[in-house]
């Protein structure tokens, strides 16, 4: 046992609190009673009575002394419970982590009338082993959801402890079990004892378990049989969505295309030669909370199946799909039942070229949709008749062969920029080079492959402090990248290719319109990735779009490379400050939903989705293995004395008063 | 007694209307319960020039002639003399004590003599009713009633007196008494033998609380051939006390005090002895021939009284 400790008001504040009450008890002791005066007809007759009280008049002292003594024994026992003092832990404690699994499947519910969800009857089990714990036992509840932490400071408290499992709330995340594991790790290190009690429905995925391996003595507490038997029941499992993707068109960037993937996960799975049964379901898409489609669709156990919406318009409207089963039957986890997504904005690109006269560069850029009815908006000028006004009313000019006085304002590709006013400084040529390195990394460059690109010469650049190198030949810059803020304030980007175009059979590739189209996505802002919504359990890096700057690209301006928070509007309604990081609002989503983010004058929207195979699945496990140890039953701990000891010193206390009252009243203390 | 002379009683003495009503009250009763057994007048042992025959004896020279039986004399040819008994009045001394045990039981009304707001009385002023109940009575009878009051000593008397009319002078005697000083039963009745020129029947109405003792006085009036009367009166709560706590007893007649600190127990234990003592003293007045009775204050006095004239014995 490590000694006393005292968790109340300190030792100083007692010992004052006690000096003054039991100087006060002794000058109420000091002080003359006043005594009721009575006449009485005959003493005479008392005195026989009395005499034999006198002849204890040596008792009478003592006992008042006594008596005395009693009140300041009562008096410091009242005193010591103040302070709360509290037994210390024997060395038999054991030192405990009590995970309870806070994913997404924890929030699938119990088939039946209680509407529990997993989540509650693991907490349930949780309060239950709290309850059992000994009074050595020392623990701490750890919320295991995307971002396991715990939930509050080690404890052998069981109201404290309690109120850490009370506060584990379901995320609509997968769980990270290595990481809470870690955690867990750090947690006990050094403590006698370490034990981790995993509380969870054991839907983690194969490669997870196999992955998770570590030295803690873990032990893992499944839910009760009866929710495993409960949720076989016929017709009982979950169907999701478990993706609604969207994306653009390549030759027209105003359309989107959305993708809906769906799956059933019947909570029985057919055993060998039983019929499979195909599970009805009804997929309703809204568009601004209007239904505008409805699907009945019937999907394998299992399986994946897509839906596909095409040539769908309303860049910033909110999307949401929903699943439906038919009346009578359960769906475990309504989480995934809905998928969101924001239809991106997307305005017209604004193309200027300067260009003396260039077939292929015209081709390239009719191959990428131009003269159609899309978002390019392309014209046409000779050199002479460029001028720097001119091109600030462009998004993007385009100098095939001609190099300005000075770069617009405007995000710009250069096609063999020469002299001293290339923006790139040359600082030599190469005849018949070769692309030696070539960065496929960058959006620029994506989908395109340089390797065996022939020209009869290039210039050499010499690349500035931040200039993004793309293709070279031994070192020497041929195709460089730079971002940096124009004139105005806005980021401008630009691109440099060191050769003619009518000089390499780049145009003849067809690498070249794809090279053109990334130039001018990136100049954009966009890319081709999963539009308008993102997966929940992940650090999500917004861009902050400005009310200005919108117009050329999608990335940050100045002004919002500035911002250090901002306002962020939770699906539930919550506005929560967010840190802005070069011109990125950071979130750590944890909710499905519609999201809107206030940092200038412009919202930003999007929503989030759940995109979880793995949770939606909503397996149950009666064992866990971690790597290949089965993960064994948490077993109760060592009876040992209550630590709280004030109730124990109140009582006594009472006892003690009761003694002297009782004592008193026949006149033994007195 | 007459409305007007109850009219005229009620004025300067303490004792109100309805003690007076109850007086006249029990005279009537006592004339109904003895009647036809006595009458006022008492007889005494010795013969004299009474109307009423007793017996006979030889004659001697120099007897009366008058007074021999002469048919006697013819029958027996003996001299007998004809004796009659010899009337006298019966002398009722009623002794009250006044010392200042008797105040207990008053609880603060303006006389001792009346009953409280709480419906209880002093004990002295329960003697003073039932002696002049008694007086009544005696007075009513023809007898020669006397009231003395005291307390270490004598300390007033009232002379000895016939007839209902003189019950106005025990009034006034008994609402002047006020309870003072200790009890000396020894002392107060020696004195009182010595002025009492005529034996008759001694009521001594007290507490009999006497730190030496009430023996030797009681015994005096044997001695002294009075016929002795005990009427030892208390108050309830004396006999069971309630006290409880840290007190300071003092003793009423002594002053002496007394620091102490009461259980229910020693109250108990208390309430034991004063019984002890009490019956003590009915065990000696038993055990010789004296009439005695206790009473309570919380008892009406006129019930009382009956009680002690229907007892015979006691008032004789």
């Amino acid at each position: 046992m490590s000694g006393l400790l005292l968790l109340g008001l300190p030792l100083s504040q007692l010992l004052t609190v006690l000096g003054a009450g039991a100087s006060l008890l002794t000058v109420l002791y000091l002080l003359k009673q006043q005594r009721r005066r009575i006449e009485v007809p005959f003493a005479q007759l008392w005195q026989k009575i009395l005499s034999q009280t006198e002849s204890r008049s040596w008792w009478r002292k003592l006992a008042r002394f006594l008596s005395w003594l009693l009140q300041l024994l009562v008096l410091a026992l009242l005193v010591s419970a103040l302070g709360d003092p509290r037994l210390g832990r024997s060395s038999q404690g054991r030192s405990l982590v009590l995970m309870i699994d806070a994913s997404a499947s924890m929030q699938a519910v119990v088939p039946g009338p209680s509407g529990l969800t997993r989540l509650d009857l693991a907490k349930r089990q949780a309060k239950a082993l709290v309850h059992g714990l000994s009074g050595d036992d020392l623990a701490v509840v750890v919320a295991l959801d995307g971002q396991p932490a715990p939930q509050g400071g080690l404890s052998f408290e069981e109201r404290e402890l309690a109120a850490q499992i009370d506060a584990v709330t379901a995320r609509d995340t997968p769980a990270d079990l290595v990481s809470a594991l870690t955690l867990s790790q750090a947690l006990l290190a050094g403590r006698p004892s370490p034990r981790v009690i995993l509380f969870s429905d054991g839907g983690f995925d194969d490669l997870t378990l196999a992955q998770a391996r570590t030295d803690l003595d873990v032990r893992f507490s499944p839910l009760p049989q009866s929710v495993m038997s409960a949720s076989e029941q016929p017709g009982v499992g979950n169907a999701a969505i478990t993706a609604l993707a969207v994306r653009r068109y390549r030759k027209n960037r105003l359309s989107y295309e959305v993708l809906v993937s769906l799956a059933w996960f019947p909570a029985k799975t057919a055993t060998v030669g039983e019929v499979v049964k195909r599970q009805p379901v009804t997929l309703e898409l809204l568009q601004e909370g209007e239904l505008v489609d409805v699907q009945q669709l019937e999907l394998s156990p299992g399986e994946q199946q897509e839906k596909l919406y095409p040539n769908l318009s309303g860049s910033g409207t909110h999307l949401e799909a929903r699943l439906r089963l038919p009346a009578g039957q359960t769906d475990l986890l309504a989480l995934d039942n809905q998928a969101y997504a924001v239809l991106p904005e997307r305005q017209r690109q604004r193309l200027l070229i300067v260009t003396a006269g260039n077939l292929f560069l015209e081709g390239a850029l009719l191959s990428a949709g131009a003269g159609e009815e899309n978002h390019l908006v392309i014209e046409k000028t000779t050199p002479a008749a460029y001028t720097a006004e001119k091109a600030a009313r462009f998004d993007v000019v385009m100098f095939d062969g001609f190099t300005p006085k000075s770069p617009p304002d405007a995000h710009a590709l250069y096609l063999d920029p020469r002299g001293e006013d290339s923006p790139f400084a040359v600082v030599g040529e190469v005849k018949r080079p070769l692309l030696s390195e070539v960065d496929s990394t960058h959006p620029v460059l994506r989908w395109v492959s340089l390797g065996d690109v022939n020209m009869s010469r290039s210039s050499v650049f010499r690349p500035l402090p931040g200039d993004r190198v793309l293709a070279s030949m031994v070192k020497q810059p041929l195709m460089l990248a730079r971002e940096e803020s124009g004139p105005s304030g806005h980021l401008r980007r630009s691109v440099a290719l060191g050769f003619d175009t009518r000089q390499s059979d780049l145009p003849l590739r067809v690498a070249f319109p794809v090279l053109l189209m990334n130039a001018l996505d990136w100049f954009a802002g966009e890319l081709d990735d999963d539009l308008g919504s993102y997966r929940t359990g992940q650090t999500w890096r917004v861009p902050i779009v400005g009310a200005q700057q919108g117009r050329r690209s999608g990335r940050p301006d100045a002004q919002a490379l500035q911002l250090t928070s901002a306002t962020l509007m939770l699906p539930a309604g919550d506005v929560v400050p967010v840190p802005v990081y070069e011109g990125q609002a950071l979130y750590y989503g944890q909710q499905a939903g519609f999201y809107a983010l206030r940092a200038g004058a412009a919202p930003v929207l999007w929503a989030a989705n759940l995109s979880d195979l793995g949770e939606s699945a909503v397996r149950l496990r009666t064992e866990l293995k971690l790597g290949d140890r089965l993960l064994p039953s948490p077993d109760a701990g060592q009876p040992t004395l209550r630590r709280e000891l004030w109730p124990l010193l109140v009582l006594l206390a009472l006892v003690l008063m009761w003694l002297e009252w009782w004592s008193y009243h026949r006149r033994w203390t007195v | 007694m007459d409305t007007e002379a109850t009219s005229k009683d009620s004025v300067g003495t303490d004792f109100d209307q309805d003690f007076l009503k109850k007086l006249e009250y029990l005279h009537v009763v006592a004339k109904k319960v003895f009647a036809g057994r006595s009458r006022a007048e008492r007889r005494s042992r010795s013969t004299g020039a009474g109307i009423e025959f007793a017996d006979h004896r030889d004659y001697a020279a120099g007897d009366d002639l008058r007074y021999v039986d002469w048919a006697v004399y013819g029958r027996m040819d003996r001299l007998l003399l004809r004796l009659f008994e010899q009337e006298e009045d019966l002398h009722i001394y009623i002794l009250i004590d006044v010392s200042a045990s008797m105040r207990l039981g008053g609880s603060g009304q303006k006389s001792l003599l009346t009953v409280g707001t709480d419906g209880r009385i002093a004990k002295l002023g329960y003697a003073a009713q039932v002696a002049a109940a008694l007086s009544y009575v005696g007075l009513a009878n023809l007898d020669r009633v006397a009231v003395y009051a005291f307390a270490g000593e004598l300390l007033g008397q009232l002379p000895p007196a016939r007839g209902k009319g003189r019950i106005f002078k025990v009034f006034d005697f008994l609402s002047g008494l006020s309870p003072e000083g200790a009890t000396d039963l020894s002392t107060s009745l020696r004195q009182f033998v010595q002025k009492a020129k005529r034996r008759g029947v001694a009521i001594v109405l007290s507490d009999f609380y006497d730190a030496a003792g009430y023996e030797e006085g009681l015994n005096l009036l044997r001695y002294h051939r009075f016929e002795p009367a005990v009427l030892q009166i208390l108050d309830p709560r004396e006999s069971k006390p309630s006290l409880r706590g840290d007190l300071d007893l003092v003793d009423m007649e002594t002053g002496e005090l007394r620091q102490v600190t009461l259980s229910a127990a020693q109250c108990q234990a208390y309430e034991r002895e004063h019984a002890a003592y009490c019956a003590q003293l009915e065990s000696f007045c038993k055990g010789r021939g004296i009439g005695y009775m206790r009473a309570e204050t919380s008892q009406p006095f006129d019930e009382l009284v009956l009680n002690a004239l229907s007892r015979g014995g006691f008032v004789r």
